[in-house]
């Protein structure tokens, strides 16, 4: 089944290209990452595919519909430096708010949204901290607040954007996790990030970037040296040690 | 009687303000809130010119008038025209003050409208002008900032969540169909009616000092969203209780008074704070430290 389908995405701000043609179909109920160079637009087709930025041209469908229609069973989880971590509001408040789409204006959350978003704080280890300000936490606690507030929107597909960017090991574990516990529940999870390693060790399907879409399939078949040269030029490092993840992969698979 | 009719009035407004200053302080719009306050003068003076009379209505579409344009200038400046914002809003503040107060002296003489009071407002004489509603006389002024506060209260009690959420990450709110523009665009279109009732009870200049005072000490104060609320309204009341008692001992303008209080609780509860606690060399360990239970102990 296809979860998402990209036909000429094309995204101008102002007169710089942000996305060009992109075409891709991306499966339910994998894990999947968008790659590329800074720059390549990865922020802005995660945005696109929540309506949040106009396309200059082509259309996005989720679940063969547009993205407007079907806002309750899609989860967006921006990047934490996007908001003020200063706003006077505790970790609980802000993983309730993951419940607001379903409230109507004036209505109060009720039970049921207070133990979803116990629940959710409890699945990224942070159930001790529900009464402790934004202003005291960490970037890694940023970040599972974050991801507590995407989980109890209780979506189909989840969109996040760099949920792996800039936190500690501890909370690596806990977003890897989460990422597969979602999956093994048959979400549809798709993941801006930058390591090569993590991708090619813990995800399913790839969508490389540069502008325009560079490569889109299973991780095996679309992280190979030709697409990394063609998205990220010559300039990658790390290019052997995907090389070498990915062999590791394929005799585990021959051999398992 | 009229001591309690004025004070009254200036409770009503000044909680007004308060409630919304302090949504406009989380956002940092507390600036364009400002701009606004003064950008309604023109649109003011000329549906006064228009109507000839003080009713509400009149002044409050033209107020509304003149910061639609206002807000479409600023836009229009700033996405078009590259200008930096803080240009932009000085700009625009500016002129359309400018422009309001160039109506306001050159038709004053033909319309009982005068420059001082639409600038420092006349809280003194708010009990002059009773009106019945519903068989009760109250002061014109106490009923106009009476439906404002309930106005603005029902506002902020139904659109709480909405509220907070478009304030704290407009892009989250975005991606569940609460359009965060349309939120700003309603607490701007409240700002403007704030003015408009303002501008004869403390004046278009004075206003700013009730909506960023209270707020921006309730910031300072409390850590909280709801308790933030609270105490911003507290903040109203003790900037119209001590401000009375100053304008009775030193004689003085009672709206003066008034927004002398409400900015310089500021001053004090900034000052009050570096007291309270070890003097700190930068200031984002201080804020971050200010949260932790355990920094009871000066470092």
């Amino acid at each position: 089944m296809i979860a998402i389908e990209c036909r000429d995405v094309t995204v101008q701000y102002g007169h710089r290209v942000a996305l060009w043609g992109v075409t891709c179909q991306l499966p339910a109920g994998r894990l999947i990452a968008i790659v590329g160079p800074n720059g390549a637009g990865k922020s802005t087709l995660l945005r696109a595919m929540v309506g949040l930025v106009r396309l200059s041209r082509g259309e996005i469908r989720l679940f063969g519909q547009a993205p407007e229609k079907v806002r309750r069973r899609v989860s967006y989880m921006p990047q934490r430096e996007t908001v003020d971590w200063d706003f006077p509001l505790t970790v609980f408040d802000v993983v309730l708010m993951g419940c607001y789409g379903e409230l109507r204006l004036g209505a109060r959350p009720r039970r049921e949204h207070y133990e979803r978003a116990q629940r959710a704080l409890e699945l990224v280890g942070m159930e001790h901290h529900a009464q402790r300000l934004l202003s005291e936490l960490s970037g890694g606690q940023q970040q599972r607040v974050f991801l507590a507030r995407a989980l109890a929107q209780q979506a189909e597909l989840y969109l996040m954007d760099e949920p792996l960017a800039g936190v500690d090991a501890a909370t690596e574990q806990v977003v890897l996790h989460v990422l597969e516990e979602l999956r093994r529940q048959g979400k549809t999870v798709v993941v801006v990030h930058h390591d090569l390693s993590t991708i090619a060790e813990r995800f399913d399907w790839v969508v490389l970037l540069n502008l325009r879409l560079v490569a889109c399939g299973a991780v095996p078949e679309v992280l190979t040296m030709a697409n990394l040269h063609g998205a990220y030029g010559g300039r990658l490092q790390m290019l052997s040690d995907v090389a070498q993840v990915l062999e590791q992969r394929r005799q585990r698979l021959r051999h398992g | 009687m009229d001591v309690v009719w004025t004070l009254a009035t200036a409770v009503t407004l000044a909680l007004a303000c308060a409630l919304l200053g302090s949504f406009l302080a989380l956002r940092r719009t507390l600036l364009l809130g400002d701009a606004l306050s003064h950008a309604v003068l023109p649109g003011v003076v000329l549906a006064f010119l228009w109507s000839g009379s003080r009713e509400l209505l009149p002044m409050l579409l033209g107020a509304g008038a003149a910061a639609l344009m206002a807000t479409l200038l600023l836009e229009l400046l700033q996405w078009r025209f590259r200008v930096h914002p803080d240009a932009a809003l000085g700009a625009v503040l500016a002129t359309f003050f400018a422009a309001g107060i160039f109506l306001l002296s050159r038709f004053a003489g033909q319309v009982d409208l005068d420059a001082e009071c639409v600038l420092y407002g006349e809280l003194a004489y708010v009990p002059l002008e009773l009106v019945s509603v519903m068989g009760v006389e109250a002061p014109r002024g106490l009923w106009t900032s009476a439906v404002l506060l309930a106005g603005v209260g029902l506002f902020v009690w139904l659109a709480y969540k909405e509220l907070a959420l478009v304030s704290f990450d407009p892009t989250f709110a975005a991606s569940i169909g609460r359009s965060p523009r349309r939120w700003s665009l309603a607490l701007m279109g409240l700002t403007a009616a704030v003015t408009v009732v303002a501008l004869e009870l403390v004046g278009a200049i004075l206003v700013v000092a009730l909506l960023v005072g209270p707020a921006a000490g309730a910031r300072l104060l409390t850590r909280r969203l709801p308790q933030m609320l609270l105490v911003s309204a507290l903040l109203a009341l003790s900037s119209v209780g001590v401000g009375y008692g100053l304008a009775w001992a030193f004689d003085g303008a009672l709206a003066g008074w008034i927004a002398v209080v409400a900015g310089g609780h500021v001053v004090v509860l900034v000052l009050l704070r570096r007291l309270r606690k070890a003097p700190a060399s930068a200031q984002e360990p201080f804020a971050a430290e200010q949260g932790d239970d355990h920094a009871q102990q000066p470092r």
